[in-house]
């Protein structure tokens, strides 16, 4: 394909920075969402309000950075997206459907990090003024939202392999397991659907499958894909030339 | 396993196994015995299609060894959660 | 040359294959499907600790299952799986026709899956038994519904490999062909365990 064609648009160096938002995204997310704001592993669905409103009330400080920089952060995810949507330009052509797809999953995961964080936040602002109940359902919710919604993201994911699987090049921008695993890790998000019915066990918010199994193939989700996006950046540098 | 097995004598072994699996159900289920016999013929099966549906015998070597791997740990699991549990 | 071709004293037919492959079976969809039964050996490993926590549970709850309609949907997919290796078998002899003729035999035949699972599952909530009836019971319906939803996503690859075969354009229609098979060959494997661990193997009180 004459990537002259595809875009005029040579700012390579903006480029990979956006691609890095995908690592900036993840390394916030994990950090401080989930360390600092108590999040890996969740609370059991099966525990007392009183639970709940004491995590709120002893970490409110920790809960409210953690959400204020995840918050602030969310938006990192779109920008990745974005950036990765460039590279499928390469693939597809310019304005291909796919490559919207893509690009608008991305953005939209931004919406459920960003609300689920904000209830987060929310708990943690007045928890001496709020009834245990309320904190609890303020928790609810934000666990809620943040799993159930995974549609978005598949969206992004399938999008993504199916459309890179479409690279016609002898060595392809991102290798046929790395499209399958995006197309996968998408489809496997729908176990989330089983969530709302538990608050004990594996499909629980807490257990084996809805959390550590489904969180764990999230997490290593953007490393790989930014790998192989770095190195296509590069390979259409050199193919396009500054 | 043969590696020459036809498409339909693996399926005709498939479905005599199957039975084979109901039947020692039937007549023994409440047995070690019976269950362990009924696993060892569940994971043969699997190695029936992997090898003679899948075609993997012949080729795409990794994935195959890695569906061999599967069944081992598949195989192990499901018999030793069996010497688990009480038999009367 | 493999050794499969010789037996079909055929020429290798593609080289897309992993490890230098004769047969033209995707890799990436390979990969999807160990990714896939990666997760289920997990659902095995569950099930297991959770039979050997309580099996009274177990045993009571399985006696409350139709073995026959489980082993009926074994026979079912093993001989659905078995015309599609026939259908490839006549894609790689070149007979698109045939090929696509046994595609939709495995279609049809494969269907009755289909009908027993709604049948078993509008039997057990009719006789009150749901997903948070016990750990058995959420367990049964979690891995046959994921199960199901793989089987029904292969009848939506078995319905595109038909419309495919229609005009066939050679090793690209074959790779489908293969991949559509191997992925199909999947959710018979999965059920080939599944049956054994839900139905029969365990004991019943």
């Amino acid at each position: 394909m004459d990537g002259t064609k595809i875009t005029t648009d040579n700012s390579y160096g903006a480029w990979k920075f956006c691609a890095w938002n995908g690592m900036i995204f993840m390394g916030v997310f994990i950090v401080f969402w989930g360390i600092m704001g108590h999040n890996i592993p969740p609370y059991a669905g099966s525990l007392e309000a009183e639970h709940i409103a004491t995590y709120f009330r002893d970490n409110r400080n920790l809960v409210r950075l953690g959400m204020v920089i995840s918050m602030t952060f969310a938006v990192s995810y779109a920008v990745w997206g974005i950036s990765i949507g460039k590279v499928m330009d390469f693939i597809l052509g310019r304005d291909h459907l796919l490559t919207n797809l893509q690009v608008w999953g991305a953005g939209l995961t931004v919406v459920p990090i960003l609300v689920s964080s904000s209830f987060w936040l929310t708990g943690s602002y007045r928890p001496d003024a709020l009834p245990t109940e309320t904190l609890q359902l303020m928790y609810d919710m934000a666990w809620l939202l943040i799993d159930l919604g995974y549609a978005v993201t598949s969206v992004q994911m399938i999008a993504l392999g199916a459309g890179c699987l479409r690279d016609k090049r002898d060595v392809p921008f991102f290798p046929k397991w790395v499209c399958w695993y995006s197309i996968w890790v998408g489809f496997m998000f729908t176990a989330e659907c089983l969530m709302p019915f538990f608050k004990d066990g594996a499909f629980a918010r807490q257990g084996i499958l809805n959390f550590w199994i489904e969180f764990m193939i999230f997490f290593i989700y953007a490393p790989i894909i930014t790998y192989y996006q770095l190195k296509a950046i590069n390979r259409i540098r050199a193919e396009v030339g500054d | 396993m043969s590696g020459r097995l036809s498409s339909t004598g693996a399926m005709l072994l498939l479905v005599m196994l199957t039975l084979g699996a109901f039947v020692a159900f039937e007549f023994e289920g409440a047995s070690l015995v019976a269950g362990l016999s009924i696993f060892v013929i569940a994971l043969a099966k699997v190695q029936l299609i992997i090898e003679q549906f899948m075609h993997l015998r012949w080729s795409h070597r990794p994935f195959r060894q890695v569906l061999y791997f599967w069944s081992t740990i598949v195989l192990a699991v499901l018999c030793g959660g069996l010497f688990l549990i009480p038999w009367s | 040359m493999s050794e499969l071709a010789e037996v079909q004293g055929k020429p290798d037919v593609g080289k897309s294959g992993a490890g230098g492959s004769a047969l033209p079976c995707d890799s990436g969809v390979l990969f999807f499907i160990c990714a896939d039964m990666g997760m289920f050996a997990l659902f095995f490993l569950l099930f297991t600790i959770g039979q050997v926590s309580d099996p009274e549970t177990y045993r009571a709850s399985r006696a409350m299952l139709d073995p026959a309609i489980g082993l009926a949907n074994t026979l079912i997919l093993i001989v659905s799986g078995w015309l599609v290796v026939r259908a490839v078998e006549a894609g790689r002899a070149g007979d698109w026709a045939g090929a696509r003729l046994r595609v939709i035999m495995a279609l049809v035949i494969g269907s009755g899956f289909a009908f027993l699972k709604v049948y078993e599952y509008a039997h057990k909530f009719g006789a009150g038994i749901t997903p948070l009836t016990n750990e058995f019971f959420t367990y049964y319906f979690a891995f046959t519904g994921i199960h199901f939803l793989h089987f029904a996503i292969g009848v939506g690859v078995l319905l595109v490999t038909i419309s495919k075969l229609r005009k066939p354009q050679g090793e690209a229609t074959l790779a489908w062909l293969e991949s559509a098979g191997a992925y199909w060959h999947m959710v018979d494997l999965l059920w080939v365990v599944l049956f054994p661990l839900l139905y029969l193997a365990g004991g019943v009180a």
